[in-house]
């Protein structure tokens, strides 16, 4: 077997263009190469799985990958597209045949009729260029959930890189959260949260989910996070 | 500056006026994640300098036609406050400032992975609160961790530091009245990982040797900054 060496430790926090291996490892996201050795590129958490290791960034912009569940906002209606702010640092492209199952006459019709300015819509990413191009569909089959205008309800942003945080352990934490305060919520690998609530107080149960989520954020790194906050979520109401 | 140039700037035990040996800097001290709307932000003190710099991005670049299809556009504005200097300084891009802003900006480019973000801009803002000599250096210092601070993707940290020549003695990191009566400055900024220098400036009179001695010095300089860098960098996620 051919040799390698690690030179950090697993879970450690590493910053970009810090020596991270050496030699016959397989160097994943968040690293490069140069000549043997291989070096991270964003300040994150080292990852160290046998002779595979990548880095977690704690920072950052939301890098869209195909097949991610977004949630994003109409930035602009054009001619044949919707501009789409999905967070990433350029807008995504909703193009009538990702979203339409109707044929439309472009030259009649003013797209703005279906989606307008400002609506909030679940969308998976179908694909992104070399450019940056970013494509996304609401017609997917196979989505998690519903794609398409979200009516009601309330938006929260958060930090990206916190949102496996959010859906916790094989979905734990988001589910906690459904159950307790009974609303639905759409994760958008974009950081971006749609909650509506199921019943009545509404806004109250909604404003309480936004209050959850930045809590969440906040103390992403704790561990027992899910419990804590099952057991608080009680005192972090005003109703 | 003292109304009179002080008699002499290093004392006959080769002592500075601030009580430094000549390769000794001045301390530092720096924060990563200082602002909460920037994307990335960090705060830096070496010496009486005190810096804040901000990143923004990578986001859309306006007007388009300064798009640049396969990598991102970086942007550096350097600013001194009005109050950052004894005599106010007026407000407001200068001939000196608008130097120090582009040649700040291509000290740190080569470090960032712009061809991983197309047709977008990364803004970098330093402000100098207070200004003690080595601005640009600590600048490109504070620049370096925020833009790490951000998440953007980078080869190695860029770390700068200046070497002067005062009184005859080559010196490390020279401060506000070294700088202002010494004989020459060179401030230098390196990738400290392969050693690969960004920026290389010198300003008065130097014979080669001492200008291959000062290099010398200043790369000595940036690798103390480096490591402190990287200390700031690990502390806003609670290691060190």
């Amino acid at each position: 077997m051919s040799e390698y060496e690690m030179h950090v430790k697993d879970r450690e926090v590493v910053t970009p263009g810090e020596r991270l291996a050496e030699g016959q490892v397989v160097a994943s996201e968040g690293t490069y190469m140069e000549k043997d050795k291989v070096y991270s590129k964003v300040t994150g958490l080292a990852d160290v799985q046998g002779r595979t290791i990548r880095v977690i960034p704690l920072a950052g912009p939301y890098r869209p990958t195909p097949g991610d569940l977004v949630v994003g906002v109409v930035q602009e209606v054009r001619f044949s597209t919707w501009l789409v702010d999905i967070r990433a640092p350029l807008p995504a492209i909703l193009h009538v045949s990702n979203a339409l199952e109707e044929e439309v006459d472009l030259i009649e019709t003013d797209l703005s009729k279906y989606f307008k300015e400002g609506d909030v819509l679940a969308a998976v990413v179908k694909d992104v260029n070399p450019v940056q191009r970013i494509e996304i569909s609401i017609l997917e089959e196979d989505a998690p959930v519903r794609l398409g205008r979200l009516e009601g309800g309330r938006v929260v942003d958060i930090d990206p890189v916190k949102v496996p945080r959010v859906i916790g352990r094989e979905g734990s934490m988001i589910k906690m959260l459904k159950r307790e305060l009974k609303c639905d919520i759409i994760v958008g690998a974009n950081g971006r949260i749609y909650v509506k609530a199921r019943e009545e107080p509404k806004r109250e149960r909604e404003a309480l989910a936004a209050r959850a989520l930045r809590e969440i954020e906040r103390r992403s790194h704790l561990e027992g996070l899910t419990d804590w906050l099952k057991s608080n979520i009680r005192r972090l109401s005003r109703w | 500056m003292p109304e009179e140039e002080p008699e002499r700037l290093i004392s006959e035990d080769g002592l500075r006026l601030d009580g430094r040996k000549p390769d000794e800097m001045r301390p530092l001290k720096i924060k990563a994640g200082v602002l909460k709307r920037a994307d990335g932000s960090a705060y830096v003190e070496l010496g009486a300098n005190r810096i804040v710099a901000a990143v923004y991005g990578p986001r859309e670049l306006h007007p388009r036609h300064k798009q640049k299809p396969d990598r991102a556009v970086v942007r550096f504005r350097y600013n001194m406050a009005p109050f950052s200097v004894d005599e106010r300084k007026r407000p407001g891009p200068d001939r000196r400032s608008i130097e120090i802003s582009k040649l700040s900006k291509e000290a740190l480019e080569p470090a960032i992975f712009t061809e991983y973000y197309p047709r977008t801009a990364i803004d970098i803002f330093v402000e100098v609160l207070q200004a003690d000599a080595g601005t640009r250096c600590a600048g490109i210092t504070a620049a370096s961790v925020a833009l790490a601070d951000a998440g953007i993707e980078m080869r190695d940290l860029v770390a700068a530091c200046a070497a002067g020549k005062v009184d005859g003695h080559i010196v490390l990191d020279p401060m506000y009245y070294e700088d202002g009566y010494g004989e020459a400055d060179v401030p230098l900024a390196m990738m400290p990982k392969e050693g690969e220098i960004t920026l290389l400036q010198m300003d008065g009179d130097m014979t080669p040797e001492e200008f291959k001695k000062a290099v010398k010095l200043a790369k000595k300089g940036c690798k103390i900054v480096y490591k402190e860098q990287r200390r700031a960098l690990k502390r806003k996620y609670g290691e060190e």
